[in-house]
């Protein structure tokens, strides 16, 4: 036995094994007590019905039950649309929104599109009305009138049409693949456009410029700036009344174009998150490529130019190849934290944005778990999410290991 | 010796901090917790707790504030870890889902008859679960409309005495085509607060779909919003409501609606009684109370407001009720109501404020309260989820976004939660 102590603290070994337990342990002790004990224990209450007041919690039956409602999810064919559309919700189906026009109409005309009203006011009216978006109704308790009653515990997560037919994935949780959508949705556009972004301001802010500090600190700025703070200012400048972003746009083009209703439209929320996510963001990415081109010797460049290579040249075959580390790096980071948005959303659209359009996956596990309460089914998410993040970091990973192997 | 002077350093430590510890047990500790809403109220509260500490021989308040914004939520993260204090306060609907998750204990006990003989009915309804009382709040809630006098004269709108003759649908509708030509430029009609986030929909439009036809859950089975809140009276209710911002006579995007409304941008303010200390302050007469228009099922106001309970961790429960009692003390609850606007719980202390008399500022609130105006929220576990999902739906269609698909969207909310609750 005293040989096994000597061998583990004496000696210079052990003196070794010593000096580097006492120096990673604290940062193993964190790791443990924050991210894999709260794991484990999250693995452990995703398979309960455990609750934030701790009401009637007990181990779900089957245990996957929180598992099967967040992950259950098929593509079917929905009904055709019918040559006349409701203007009025059937219980389940096809039917039209009303736009502001038509709303108009009615008003104007005195016909509500489901009376009974001289044939000719309603026809003025349905002129106006058709080109309301179509939407599909989906009810449970009337999915059998449309053939669709196998799918009752289903909701849509988004319809499209392919070839005049109408198909819709469905989900038993709608809300987790919206979420997963816009967190790919993110990540495909802010990953390179800020990678990019950062590199080119790195060597903007590299060039011997005059007040070159000026140019770094204030694309740093954002940076260390609290995101929540950030939200806030960029939540004004995106109203679409009074806010700076729609000024602009408006001087910029003389009036011809009336700005957006950024953060108001399904469609325009998330690029509006976007835009300032990146513009936040960008000055970290960038110090961390600074600090590689800094790296780079300058003999490099010198004998390249003796050789008579250009500057596009040099950056193709000097610089890129150099900075190959700090790419992977820079992707690497970029790519999980941009999986991890939460803040700025949960600030600038607090509901998810419109038809949840900047819903993502940490926002709705927060949502269920904290504002509604239900810890076991947003333990599942965060089980799922972390599954996600860990399969996207493994392939690219493994892509960046056979690109090395090629060269 | 490194050892020696650790230890010396830790000695020094626990005989500066423990003595501290001990001389605090003299009297019983007697733990709170409260939101730190406006801070008129938050500072009448602290004058009171000061008051109750030197009056009390036996017990001592140690009084901690807790943001507002995410007060519900740091409450049930303490429920789950036993932490919570003795004596709490929280927003009306949520002790359905404290008696629920067993945190509370009733007060029956320890409230006397004749307190509560002079308490308002809606107080006692609201603390009332399972035919038992579990909580008391010093203050009722207000709601109604908050009017510009001299822009509504100039519109020529005709401003209700009382609650017998409020405005009807097509009255409001009238009202609002009338304000909108004396508005300045950059003004709207109507402020709805959209900056608000949270229980401020449900609290606001729910009474306003029920005014309509429609509800906010089947209040005969408790167990669906199916067919009620997307059922086609509150499927009318979204669309007008989505009319006033089609029209432009409201904003889903203010930026200060408070001072739009104290400028004189905006004539109307849909608002609760809190905002009364304020607007009264800029405005002084120019500042009116409409009651709750009669959009077609009768006229309907929120009520409810922050309660006071005894949770059963606590050690000491009558030194909790001995605090309680104090609060419900006539004058502290005066002070209270002075500070905030409130309505103040007791009706004794009610009658003796001219601002709630007949003619008073805020006449309205108190007959709105007395002849039942004003209606409790749903009465249920469930309650998160109606307020997550009136949150969304509200925000949905004020944006114009479908009516239909945006209180579709909320019913699924809330009935996704009370599937999980009977799991």
């Amino acid at each position: 036995m005293q040989t096994f102590y000597y061998r583990l603290f004496g000696g210079r070994r052990g003196r070794d094994f010593m000096v580097a337990m006492l120096m990673g342990g604290p940062a193993f002790v964190m790791l443990f007590l924050f991210m894999i004990w709260p794991f484990v224990r999250g693995i452990d209450l995703s398979t309960t019905s455990q609750r934030f007041d701790g009401a009637g919690a007990h181990r779900l039956d089957p245990w996957y039950r929180n598992y099967d409602l967040v992950l259950s999810v098929n593509l079917i064919k929905l009904p055709d649309v019918p040559d006349d559309v409701p203007y009025r919700a059937p219980g389940a189906g096809w039917y039209r929104a009303k736009t502001t026009e038509c709303k108009a109409c009615e008003d104007e005309n005195g016909c509500k599109v489901d009376a009974q009203d001289p044939a000719d006011c309603l026809a003025v009216c349905e002129a106006v009305c058709s080109g309301g978006e179509l939407i599909f109704r989906w009810r449970q308790r009337s999915l059998e009138d449309v053939g669709l009653e196998k799918w009752s515990d289903y909701e849509i997560a988004r319809n499209f049409s392919v070839g005049g037919s109408e198909y819709a994935v469905i989900a038993k949780d709608p809300t987790f693949w919206k979420g997963l959508f816009n967190n790919f949705y993110f990540a495909i556009v802010v990953v390179p456009i800020q990678t990019g972004l950062a590199l080119l301001l790195a060597i903007l802010v590299n060039q011997k410029l005059p007040y070159r500090n000026v140019f770094r600190t204030m694309y740093f700025s954002p940076v260390v700036t609290a995101m929540v703070i950030i939200a806030v200012v960029w939540r004004f400048l995106y109203n679409p009344e009074f806010g700076l972003i729609n000024e602009m746009i408006q001087f910029v083009t003389f009036g011809q174009v009336e700005g957006f209703d950024w953060l108001q439209s399904s469609k325009m929320a998330m690029p509006a998150v976007i835009i300032m996510s990146i513009w936040q963001g960008v000055g970290f990415q960038m110090i961390v490529f600074l600090a590689g081109l800094q790296d780079i010797s300058e003999d490099l460049y010198e004998a390249s130019s003796i050789d008579g290579a250009n500057m596009v040249q040099q950056f193709r075959y000097i610089t890129l190849p150099m900075l190959r580390n700090t790419m992977i790096f820079v992707v690497l980071t970029t790519t999980i934290l941009a999986f991890r948005l939460f803040d700025q959303v949960n600030v600038m659209t607090p509901d998810g944005g419109p038809e949840e359009s900047t819903a993502t996956m940490i926002w709705y596990a927060i949502r269920r778990g904290w504002t509604q309460g239900e810890v076991g089914y947003a333990s599942a998410i965060s089980v799922v999410f972390v599954g996600i993040v860990l399969i996207i970091s493994i392939i690219q990973r493994v892509v960046v290991q056979s690109e090395s192997a090629l060269e | 010796m490194k050892a020696f002077k650790i230890l010396v350093l830790v000695a020094i430590v626990l005989a500066i901090a423990v003595p501290v510890g001990v001389s605090a047990q003299d009297k019983q500790e007697v733990t709170l917790w409260f939101h730190s809403g406006q801070g008129n109220e938050r500072d009448a509260l602290d004058a009171q707790i000061t008051a109750f500490n030197e009056a009390s021989a036996d017990y001592v308040i140690t009084p901690l504030e807790v943001p507002e914004g995410s007060y519900n939520d740091q409450v049930k993260a303490a429920a789950l870890a036993g932490e919570l204090p003795c004596v709490l306060d929280f927003d009306g609907p949520f002790v359905y889902n404290y008696v629920f998750a067993g945190d509370l204990i009733p007060l029956d006990d320890y409230a006397s008859d004749d307190l509560l003989a002079d308490i308002l009915p809606s107080i006692i309804d609201q603390g009332m679960v399972d035919g038992q009382l579990w909580s008391l709040g010093q203050f009722d809630s207000g709601l109604a409309i908050w009017g510009n006098k001299a822009m509504l004269e100039e519109a020529g709108v005709r401003i209700p005495e009382g609650i017998e003759d409020t405005w009807t649908l097509d009255e409001f509708n009238a009202a609002m085509d009338a304000l909108a030509g004396v508005i300045p430029e950059d003004g709207y009609v109507i402020d709805f607060k959209f900056t608000y986030t949270g229980e401020w929909y449900s609290y606001a439009f729910g009474p306003w779909i029920r005014s309509f036809g429609g509800d906010t859950i089947d209040k005969e089975t408790m167990d669906t919003a199916e067919g009620v809140l997307n059922g086609p009276e509150a499927v009318a209710f979204g669309e007008w409501f989505q009319g006033l911002f089609e029209k432009g006579y409201a904003t889903a995007t203010p930026v200060d609606p408070d001072a739009d409304f104290i400028e004189g941008r905006v004539p109307l303010s849909y608002v609760g009684h809190w905002m009364y200390v304020t607007y009264k302050e800029a405005m002084g007469d120019n500042l009116v109370l409409i009651p709750q228009p009669d959009f077609g099922a009768g006229a309907v106001t929120g009520m409810g407001s922050w309660n006071w309970s005894i949770t059963s961790a606590c050690p000491n429960p009558d030194g909790a009720w001995a605090f309680i009692e104090h609060l419900m003390q006539p004058d502290n609850m005066a002070a209270m109501s002075a500070a905030g606007g409130a309505i103040p719980a007791r009706i004794s202390v009610l009658e003796a404020d001219e601002r709630f008399a007949e003619g008073g500022d805020m006449y309205i609130y108190y007959q709105q309260l007395a002849e039942g105006v004003a209606v409790p929220r749903a009465a249920t576990a469930a309650y998160p989820a109606i307020q997550t999902g009136m949150s969304d739906a509200i925000n949905a269609i004020a944006r114009g976004e479908d009516v239909q698909a945006s209180l579709d969207g909320a019913v699924d909310t809330i009935d996704t939660l009370i599937e999980s609750l009977a799991q």
